[in-house]
């Protein structure tokens, strides 16, 4: 563990974190060594100071307060029109600038809206034929905010709407401007009361002000994995239950909510919009608007896990990310790049890699080396020198296993394989062949669901059997864990196993 | 309003009304399948077992290419085959 990156950093790295008073300061989207230059103008932070929650029930430790209309109308000026006006028109913008999905797929933004303004405009055409018969039951066109956020280690949405709930807001009118909608949701997991509360009173402010050309709507569905899955907030929306849904039409095109087009956003990817309606295109002399927002698995000296979400410059590294908030004297092994359905990479693979190199979308049929991985959305989980990466992985595989919706059967009888697999490596009664069968059930997942559940798991556990394959071979071998992970004493069900992964109880 | 139970009678994919004339007049085919309605009857991989092969559940895993003409028509035969709706071509 000689890594260059980690004996740079290793006095930082040596540093546990500690909620000092000073985690209240503003980080203008610096590195830790914060050499960054001052921009000039309106500010240009999604952010602007982190956020820290507690891992296990992702609720607020230590962060700033939500701003308010006024003060967030100071800080980053009027809202543009977003067909014209000052910002110039906003679709050629996001174009121009290759705004991608912040939900982690990283769906180009600009041709997501083009069919949905294809769309708007059939839906009016077939109006028009009908002779106006078709008044009587339209239908809304919608754009939702999804701040839905089901990955156990992200926090980022949540920072955004219960710290600036007005910038996503603006971008989820922006966007229902661009597009021809007729109304706007924020959908948003039940439980999520601290993020409710906060885009609840946005939305009472915005509606005193009369400040939007839409109306605005809060709605919720239950805790879980799937629930902010695009299709399934669309079924959701719909009247049917929250879990995703096979269409032939996407729902951006005209298969959405009541049969109308229903173009469902990540809230970061709305937060974005806004700020690029106010800079436009950023040039080299004015930077970017809006850093990587990213969510930082980590513990504080207290042993307490955190996750700290950090708005860091597209130059910065993995190892500058993680390290100073990683709380451990020794470097890491592995990290989890991109969530549950992320990648591991060791350390010496990920140190160096640059945030923005990892900021992209994930090629099809990309393997999980590290030049093919991408950051998803936004998640980076340091594994501690001392922790065993099968039980990790094992515990997790569980938790997508119990995740899915069983409605697909490649998922319900596939992931579940997967997860009892790596629970049989972990408890070292793995049976003979069972590392092949890791690849040939693999091979029978990729893209076999109606969402990406499946793929999630092939994902992780892939990369795990390659980064971690020393302990595999220990688990194997049946003698145990090296580490001293509690799997190999069996106690308690496999998503209990993990040290570091927020593993949340399946009720 | 979709009723609670909507789902659990398996209503297909609003999308598939149109399914019928989705393939009409297009020069390449390919096949896929719903896969939340699909239960791993196999009826398809009978009925087009050069495109169609199932996976160890039972689960087609259609081939991902375009299909020449004896294809097409080997695949249409496993549409109207399947008792679960879940084949088309696009």
């Amino acid at each position: 563990m000689t890594h260059p990156a980690a004996r740079r950093r290793s006095i930082a790295g040596a540093r546990p974190l500690r909620l000092a008073p000073d985690v209240t300061r503003a980080l203008p989207l610096g590195v830790p060594d914060g050499d960054q230059p001052a921009t000039q103008g309106p500010d240009r932070h999604l952010l602007g100071a982190e956020v820290y929650y507690r891992a296990a029930q992702r609720d607020v430790l230590h962060g700033p307060t939500t701003e308010g209309l006024g003060v967030h109308l100071a800080r980053v000026g009027p809202m543009p029109s977003a067909l014209g006006g000052a910002g110039g028109q906003l679709l050629q913008i996001v174009d121009e600038v290759g705004l991608t999905g912040r939900g982690g797929a990283h769906f180009p933004v600009a041709a997501k809206w083009r069919s949905t303004i294809t769309a708007v405009q059939e839906r009016h055409v077939r109006r028009r034929i009908r002779g106006g018969r078709g008044e009587s039951a339209p239908g809304e066109v919608l754009v939702v905010a999804n701040g839905a956020e089901g990955e156990p280690a992200s926090a980022k949405d949540a920072a955004l709407l219960q710290h600036r709930p007005h910038l996503v807001l603006d971008g989820l009118v922006a966007v229902a401007e661009v597009v021809g909608a007729d109304a706007g949701v924020v959908w948003l997991h039940e439980s999520a009361d601290q993020t409710r509360q906060a885009v609840a009173r946005a939305l009472a402010e915005r509606r005193a002000a009369r400040h939007d050309s839409v109306p605005i709507s809060l709605a919720t569905g239950p805790d879980r994995y799937l629930t902010g899955e695009a299709n399934a907030v669309v079924q959701a929306l719909d009247g049917g239950p929250a879990v995703p849904w096979f269409r032939t039409v996407p729902a951006a095109q005209g298969g959405g909510v009541d049969g109308q087009p229903t173009l469902v956003h990540n809230v970061e990817t709305l937060a974005r919009t806004a700020l690029l309606a106010r800079t436009g295109v950023p040039t080299e002399a004015s930077g970017p608007a809006g850093g990587v927002l990213t969510s930082v698995l980590g513990r504080l000296t207290s042993g307490q896990a955190v996750i700290t979400v950090r708005e860091l410059p597209p130059q910065c590294t993995v190892a500058d990310a993680v390290l100073d908030r990683y709380g451990h004297e020794v470097a890491p092994r592995a990290v989890l790049i991109g969530g549950y359905g992320g990648t591991w990479l060791s350390w010496e693979e990920a140190a160096d890699l640059t945030l923005g190199r990892l900021d992209r979308r994930r090629a099809p049929g990309a393997g999980l080396l590290p030049g093919e991985v991408t950051l998803g959305a936004g998640v980076l989980a340091a594994l501690p020198a001392d922790a065993c990466g099968v039980a990790e992985t094992a515990s997790v595989a569980t938790y997508l296993a119990d995740s899915s919706a069983r409605q697909c059967g490649p998922c319900l009888f596939g992931t579940r394989a997967l997860a009892e697999l790596w629970t049989r490596i972990a408890q070292g009664r793995a049976r003979r062949g069972d590392e092949q069968e890791l690849a040939r059930i693999s091979a029978q997942l990729v893209r076999r669901g109606a969402c990406a559940l499946p793929d999630a798991a092939v994902n992780l556990t892939l990369s795990a059997a390659r980064v971690f394959a020393d302990d595999v071979r220990g688990h194997l071998a049946g003698a145990g864990c090296v580490r001293g992970c509690r799997a190999g004493s069996a106690a308690g069900p496999a998503e209990a196993w993990s040290t570091v992964l927020p593993v949340p109880r399946s009720a | 309003m979709a009723s609670p139970d909507a789902r659990s009678s398996r209503r297909p994919d609003r999308g598939g009304q149109d399914r019928g004339g989705q393939d009409r007049g297009r020069d390449t085919h390919r096949v896929r399948v719903n896969p939340i309605a699909c239960e791993g009857i196999g009826m398809c991989a009978h009925l087009a077992p050069d495109v169609i092969v199932v996976d160890d559940w039972g689960y087609p895993m259609p081939a991902t290419r375009d299909l020449d003409r004896r294809e097409v028509r080997a695949v249409r035969s496993a549409i109207a085959a399947c008792p679960r709706r879940a084949l088309f071509l696009t």
